[in-house]
């Protein structure tokens, strides 16, 4: 079972564009939806869901007013600044929280516990071209990177169950919720723009996968809005090592066929042919 | 007066809208542009400023000592699994530490040294008048909460001034890097395009500066002169401060890492855009009172 | 010798799991001695949240298991395994558990000295 991530480092590159168009080129794989924070896939792959399951992931700690006897600690240690007042009483904000059971393990008459927390709600659905896994994060929820992992989870047991591969649509970033999506991937593809931007956030995402080993390629996006810099991209990838799988001309359809809710690749396009001739290379190392 | 610019969805122009903003208002009152962006921060490619100077941001760990009993207390407190306790030692795994401190907190015998590591680092810099602070977040390393939080500490040791502006440059998404990034703000800007992906992520982005109660505005960049995101706000009653129009060559210029306020059209709209900002501030401060 | 092995069912009929921290279950046994032996406890990692490879190593140790049968082992468990100097080797997800037991006494299974990828990290 092979898995591969579509990120970018850069937002709004077009990775959601990308992924949708390789689901259905693919046909043959489970899709999931790892941006949980600004989930988009699901607007362009018409979808049922079939399943749907709440993840706890979170923890935060509550204080029994009962049982304080107003002695500061829990504020003392807490490293996170969320310890404040309520009234007469140290409250504790749940927004700050990280659970880290500092104040729980400090407190001198055992006056606050950790209580489980709700992160967000995960997703299974069932598409024209396959299984598809998605969630939402709770509004103001932490813990975006352990609801990225039930993503990766549930797609990852319907492929083992199903003999497929997984296709993965990631979220901006380098931090921990891309480090969750790219884990244990045989692939990932960057999607860039040839600003200087998109390319400062490249390089900086290359020393990312790289640090986790992965084999990487780009993807170069709206290539002739600045054939400089795009070359200025190629140029820095052949310096990383790193093999620029194919380049995408800006396409004014495309955010046509969003608008449709559908897939690029299912009309005649510039940036449809692209994808396609990418789908040609990279497909074979998936299946 | 303090402004966050934020999206939702990655790549609308948080950075354009930011950069230029503090730009335009520098000439005429002390301004600070801070990147909350600390994955990847990228307004200093457009104010290319002369760096000052960088500290390192530090995380702290654990170390355990020849006091250690092995009692196990702190990998059971941990909980993060970053201390295990296995063949007569305690293994330690800083890269999943959060430096809490729970476990220097139940040590009975005080075997807890805490050490520290570098997280990442914060730049303050200057450039036409314009104060320029950013976060940066190694490569490799997963938590920018602690990066987040050395730079609102920096943001506040710099800006003591009256008559300050100043200007938080958010991550994408809604996670609570985003909400730390934007708190403590009297107005968020919320920068979005006209775009399917766009207005969904607009929503999520609307319900989160309810549910903080933030006061907020839109800003429709890639304006292309269509009713998607007009109507969005006029349904929910939500003030579009200005907009940008969708213009290869601001798209251009952009891509060469380059402010637009060099050129004068765009000079003049990012001119009346802060002087719409402004007034809804005070107007907010007014109707507050 | 007490064997672990990471599976995703309660029979020795059923597969071998070859998620280490992520698996359901963990069999328990005499290697001398399976059928009688067996007992199959719930991975206390799976509730956790993050370090679930470093929780599962743990329990391992906790569990005094002299031989771990699984696919493979992060760095982060590797680590911990080797700490507990408890020998580890790899089969795969084909196998069920009577038949992993046998190939590991028949010395056809390969020990595990290098870690496989990271897996899913989760912060």
């Amino acid at each position: 079972m092979k898995q591969m991530a579509i990120i970018s480092g850069k937002g709004g590159t077009g990775k959601t564009t990308v992924a949708a168009a390789f689901a259905e080129l693919a046909e043959q794989m489970i899709v999931a939806d790892c941006d949980v924070e600004a989930p988009n896939l699901h607007l362009v792959l018409e979808h049922n869901v079939k399943a749907d399951k709440e993840y706890v992931g979170n923890q935060t700690a509550r204080i029994d007013t009962l049982l304080c006897t107003h002695c500061g600690r829990c504020k003392e240690v807490c490293r996170f600044e969320a310890v404040t007042e309520k009234g007469l009483f140290p409250y504790i904000d749940s927004k700050r929280c990280e659970g880290c059971a500092a104040c729980v393990y400090a407190c001198p008459t055992h006056a606050i516990q950790l209580y489980p927390e709700g992160t967000g709600k995960v997703f299974l659905s069932e598409t024209r071209v396959g299984d598809f896994a998605h969630a939402e994060l709770y509004l103001a929820a932490d813990g975006s990177g352990k609801l990225v992992a039930e993503v990766r989870r549930l797609a990852r047991d319907e492929a083992r169950r199903q003999n497929k591969s997984v296709l993965i649509d990631g979220s901006p970033g380098i931090g921990c919720v891309v480090i969750s999506t790219i884990t244990g991937c045989q692939k990932v593809l960057v999607v860039t723009e040839p600003s200087q931007s998109g390319k400062h956030d490249l390089e900086r995402v290359i020393k990312v996968t790289g640090h986790f080993k992965i084999p990487t390629q780009v993807i170069i996006n709206k290539w002739d809005i600045n054939n400089e810099v795009s070359q200025e991209i190629e140029k820095a990838c052949t310096q990383l090592e790193v093999v620029v799988i194919g380049k995408i001309p800006f396409d004014p359809m495309v955010p046509k066929a969003i608008a449709l809710g559908h897939p690029i690749t299912r009309y005649d396009s510039p940036a449809a042919t692209a994808l396609r001739e990418i789908w040609t290379k990279i497909s074979p190392e998936l299946t | 007066m303090r402004l966050a610019v934020l999206s939702g969805k990655g790549g609308t122009g948080k950075t354009t809208v930011a950069v230029n903003l503090a730009l335009s208002w520098a000439p005429d009152r002390p301004t600070t542009y801070v990147d909350y962006d600390v994955e990847e921060p990228n307004g200093f490619i457009f104010l290319q400023p002369q760096i000052s100077s960088t500290s390192t941001v530090l995380l702290p760990y654990p170390k355990i000592n020849e006091a250690c009993t092995l009692c196990g207390k702190c990998s059971e407190a941990c909980q993060y699994h970053a201390l295990a306790v296995v063949g007569g030692q305690v293994l330690v795994f800083p890269e999943l530490c959060h430096g809490c401190g729970t476990c220097g907190i139940v040590c009975p015998v005080g075997a807890v040294e805490e050490m520290k590591r570098s997280l990442g680092q914060i730049d303050v810099e200057e450039r036409g008048g314009v104060q320029c602070i950013q976060g940066i977040l190694n490569e490799g390393e997963a938590l920018s909460g602690p990066v987040i939080r050395a730079l609102h500490y920096d943001e506040k040791r710099h800006t003591s001034q009256a008559e300050q502006v100043i200007i938080a440059d958010c991550p994408p998404g809604s996670s609570c890097s985003v909400i730390h990034s934007a708190e403590g703000s009297d107005l968020a800007l919320l920068v979005t395009e006209p775009t399917l992906f766009g207005l969904h992520d607009l929503k999520i982005a609307v319900r989160l500066m309810r549910e903080l109660e933030l006061d907020f505005g839109v800003i429709q960049n890639k304006d292309d002169g269509g009713p998607l995101i007009r109507e969005y706000c006029i349904q929910e009653e939500i003030t579009l401060l200005g907009s940008i129009p969708f213009d290869l060559e601001i798209a251009k210029i952009y891509s060469r890492g380059q402010s637009l306020i060099h050129e004068p059209q765009w000079a003049e709209l990012f001119k009346t855009l802060g002087e719409r900002i402004v007034t809804e501030v005070k107007q907010r401060k007014i109707r507050g009172k | 010798m007490r064997i672990a092995i990471s599976t995703g069912g309660r029979d020795l009929s059923q597969f071998v799991d070859d998620r280490f921290g992520r698996c359901p279950y963990f069999l328990f046994c005499d290697s001398e001695n399976p059928q009688s032996t067996a007992e199959y406890k719930n991975n206390p990692a799976l509730s956790g949240t993050g370090g679930a490879g470093i929780a599962a190593a743990e329990y391992m140790a906790k569990e005094k298991v002299e031989v771990l049968i699984t696919g493979s082992l992060g760095p982060n468990a590797l680590r911990v395994i080797e700490a507990g100097n408890i020998p580890a080797y790899t089969a795969s997800e084909t196998m069920t558990l009577s038949e992993a037991i046998m190939a590991w006494k028949e010395g056809h299974l390969v020990q595990i000295s290098e870690a496989g990828a990271a897996h899913a990290g989760e912060r």
